[in-house]
């Protein structure tokens, strides 16, 4: 073949010099590409992607909850002398841990079903607030999308600072630092920490998100019947609640077999 | 960077308009959001640290053309192929073909103007950039002595090593988000911006491979991120995971680890079925063999790949019902591979071949790939992996199929689409003689390696002097012959990178088609306009149907 024929080639002169760059939807349309939007592809693939970073915690949390002898070191098994409660850290105590004079914890505390089902429940009626936001987004209807966004995000906000009072603690009650759940001490606390936090911190861009697309939504932004940015917000903050149920059914829910 | 850029503005004026000199300047570069120069960076960036990892290669061969530990004591030793293997691996080979030709050809090769998501794709590769450089500054904290592996204990034991530990975590850990997001760029890329006529079945099998690799990417990826999370986590607060003295589990690790790393393979070789694809049907001037045969093999490879990392750990105490079950589902992975392998032979059968340098390279590919395979296959097997765990044998099979499958497909690759890149043509008396040598050293660095591997040379040793003296000396022939077989390999690289540097300057012209391939990105200029085509161009054929 005259792969060696260095032939110049000039092409056509008439370089289309594209100042607009097309969105990928508004590309010549073909059956098999289908109506999906690249951004809400590009967000299923990505919460594909952060499912399995879930699973993974998820997968660790289990093998080492299912290998433990003891989970939770609760007072009777210190009692027992099967365990040793966590040592009070400066941290701690700065919030005004009860600690006991050999500087440990009286016991690890266990995890409040009820505040935090009631948590779960604030993050499902979020999803229902964003499904209405979508809804009349589509119908053209702004004043109602912005407050319904708005009060999406009202919602990620309120869990957060039940996240941060189930930590920290707040007007006087107890976090669950404070009681004796120290990072580090033990697989049950590191493992809480780290799945529940790492769940928090999409809340949190999904506060900023929802934030921004609200700010969008009140300028006018999708007054013009494209809504797929609203959609795809929609899926990451329904994706975020739908992880909070597995965490909350695996961290809290399963019952302390070993433990108590 | 500059390295490819610099020769642009030197070339002689009345030179065409295209991506390389649509905009001038340093800045244009670095801020582009354009497929073609990002592409162009991203093979400056990994072939630096190809060149880095493969001197310190060289370092390594040196030290074992004596039984004694004379060149480095065993502490730098570790430490230089733990480097050697974490750079090669995260910052060059898994980037290599994907990030490269990846993104210089799916737009392409799509009929479209750029990947979807433009400037995410700048960022992945400043994320890459960043992480490279976090991986290699380790070396400041002390490095790291693990091998690239980062198993428990070694990683998480109070060792010298300092930070390094953690600074290579990180660097790796940063790594995985560029590869995350490449690999979701191309999968929306190749869903939504297909030009029209061009349906899934007419796909260029590159893209079908680049396809199944992203999918790896984005989902295998995100495991590794956690686990290096942990492990960081571990060695900063021992918080019990995997440390088995805190009530942790360290086979855990294993587990997460070979999750991940496991796709990972199919990472860096998945891309280099697709090049050979490419180069074979084009060079043979036939219609592919088994189209639709290698599609699916591809994605079965991406599927089955989930389900074989336990074939890493036989000996860490894994069940033996476990054990049984890996084995036979690494033997699985064996039959789409050599399905590819069969229907490539079945293409070039009463094709036209061109003898041109990607064509040597796609045939000693499929000599020294398929060595690489069924050398796997060996370990796959329960027993025999229990004599040749953690030898020179392992060492070996691992060169065969990253150095022998990709490296040699890469540069297949890059020879193939150089005259479209750059827009001139090689030398190909050169280039064929450096291919020629390139298959000599390499044959000779790995061949001695499986030989002495299965004679017992354990793998990571400075040293091995301690054995009987008769098989001291057996030991020393294979590796002083393996260390001549490295220099010649790095010779073979050099006279490579040579011609490669010689075309792209000063080579002959090449027209905008020089193979008369059928896919699109041939249909254009080479190189190509900054907008890649003039029209939106429509796809009518099959990318392989020559007449």
């Amino acid at each position: 073949m005259s792969a060696h024929e260095a032939v110049e080639h000039h092409g056509d002169d008439d370089h289309h010099h594209h100042e607009h760059r097309l969105r990928p939807e508004e590309w010549p349309s073909e059956p098999m590409v289908g109506v999906a939007s690249a951004g809400k592809v590009g967000m299923w693939w990505f919460l594909l992607s952060d499912a399995l970073m879930f699973a993974g915690f998820l997968l660790a949390y289990g093998i080492l909850r299912g290998g433990s002898e003891i989970w939770t070191c609760t007072q009777e098994l210190v009692e027992a002398g099967k365990c040793l409660a966590p040592v009070c850290s400066d941290f701690a105590m700065s919030l005004g841990a009860q600690c006991q004079e050999n500087g440990r914890f009286l016991e690890e505390p266990a995890l409040g079903i009820n505040f935090t089902a009631g948590l779960t429940f604030l993050l499902i009626c979020s999803s229902v607030t964003m499904v209405l936001a979508l809804s009349y987004c589509k119908e053209g209807d702004r004043k109602n999308t912005v407050k319904y966004l708005a009060i999406t995000t009202a919602g990620g906000i309120l869990f957060l600072c039940g996240q941060w009072y189930e930590y920290f603690g707040l007007f006087g009650f107890p976090g669950l630092i404070e009681s004796g759940l120290a990072f580090g001490h033990s697989s049950y606390a590191t493992t809480f920490f780290l799945i529940t936090s790492f769940h928090g911190m999409h809340v949190f861009s999904g506060v900023v998100y929802l934030a921004i697309t609200t700010w969008q939504a009140s300028k006018g932004r999708f007054d013009d019947g494209y809504t797929s940015e609203v959609e795809i917000l929609g899926l990451f903050w329904h994706f975020v609640d739908l992880i909070w149920i597995l965490v909350f059914t695996f961290i809290y829910l399963v019952p302390n077999e070993h433990g108590v | 960077m500059s390295a490819a850029a610099s020769p642009v503005p030197a070339a002689p004026s009345g030179s065409p308009l295209s991506y390389l000199n649509a905009e001038r300047g340093l800045l244009s570069w670095l801020t582009t959001v354009d497929h073609k120069r990002i592409g162009l960076m991203y093979l400056v960036s990994t072939l630096f640290f190809f060149l880095l990892a493969g001197l310190m290669a060289i370092a390594l061969r040196v030290e074992l053309w004596t039984p004694q530990g004379d060149v480095f004591d065993p502490d730098t030793y570790n430490k230089l192929f733990t480097l050697h293997g974490g750079l090669m691996v995260f910052a060059f080979i898994i980037p290599s073909i994907p990030a490269s030709l990846g993104n210089f050809l799916v737009p392409l090769m799509v009929g479209a103007k750029d990947v979807a998501f433009p400037k995410l794709n700048l960022w992945s590769f400043y994320i890459y950039i960043l992480g490279a450089l976090v991986l290699l500054g380790a070396i400041f904290g002390g490095a790291m002595d693990t091998g690239w592996t980062f198993y428990v204990p070694y990683s998480t034991a109070p060792s010298k090593a300092g930070p390094g530990i953690v600074f290579s975590l990180i660097g790796v850990f940063i790594l995985g988000f560029s590869s995350i997001l490449t690999g979701l760029n191309f999968i929306v890329t190749v869903h939504k911006m297909r030009a029209p006529g061009l349906t899934w079945m007419r796909l260029p099998l590159f893209l079908w491979a680049i396809y199944a690799t992203a999918i790896i990417q984005v989902l295998a990826t995100p495991v590794l991120a956690i686990t290096l999370l942990l492990l960081v986590l571990e060695r900063w607060f021992g918080v019990g995971v995997f440390d088995a003295a805190l009530g942790g589990d360290p086979v855990l690790f294993q587990h997460f680890f070979w999750f991940y790393s496991h796709p990972a393979v199919y990472i860096m070789i998945l891309p280099a079925f697709g090049v050979i694809s490419e180069v074979i049907a084009v060079h043979s001037r036939k219609r592919i063999f088994g189209y639709k045969a290698i599609v699916y093999s591809s994605l079965a490879i991406a599927f089955f790949g989930f389900l074989v990392w336990g074939h890493h750990m036989f000996l860490s105490g894994q069940s033996g019902i476990a054990s049984t079950i890996f084995s036979f589902l690494t033997f699985a992975v064996a039959v789409p591979t050599a399905i590819k392998v069969f229907s490539w032979l079945a293409t070039m059968y009463k094709g036209s071949i061109a003898w041109t340098t990607p064509m040597l390279y796609a045939l000693s590919f499929m000599g020294m790939f398929t060595i690489g395979g069924l050398t796997g296959v060996f370990l796959g097997a329960l027993a025999v992996d229990v004599h040749l765990h953690d030898t020179y044998f392992v060492v070996g099979h691992f060169h065969y199929v990253m150095v022998g499958g990709t490296v040699i497909s890469f540069i297949a690759g890059l020879y193939h689409w150089w005259p479209k890149m750059g827009g001139r043509m090689y030398s190909e008396f050169w280039s064929r003689t450096a291919c020629a040598v390139v298959f000599i050293g390499f044959n000779l660095t790995f061949v001695s390696q499986l030989v002495m591997g299965s004679k017992g040379m354990p793998r990571r040793y400075a040293s091995y002097d301690s054995v009987s003296p008769a098989l001291q000396e057996t030991f020393q022939f294979w590796h002083q012959l393996s260390t001549t077989g490295s220099m010649i390999l790095g010779i073979g690289f050099f006279m490579v990178a040579g011609t490669l540097i010689w075309a792209w300057v000063k080579g002959p012209r090449a027209s905008g088609n020089p193979w008369m391939g059928l896919t699109l990105e041939w249909e254009t200029t080479s190189p190509p306009d900054q907008h890649n085509f003039a029209a939106v161009p429509a796809v009518r054929r099959g990318p392989y149907d020559y007449v």
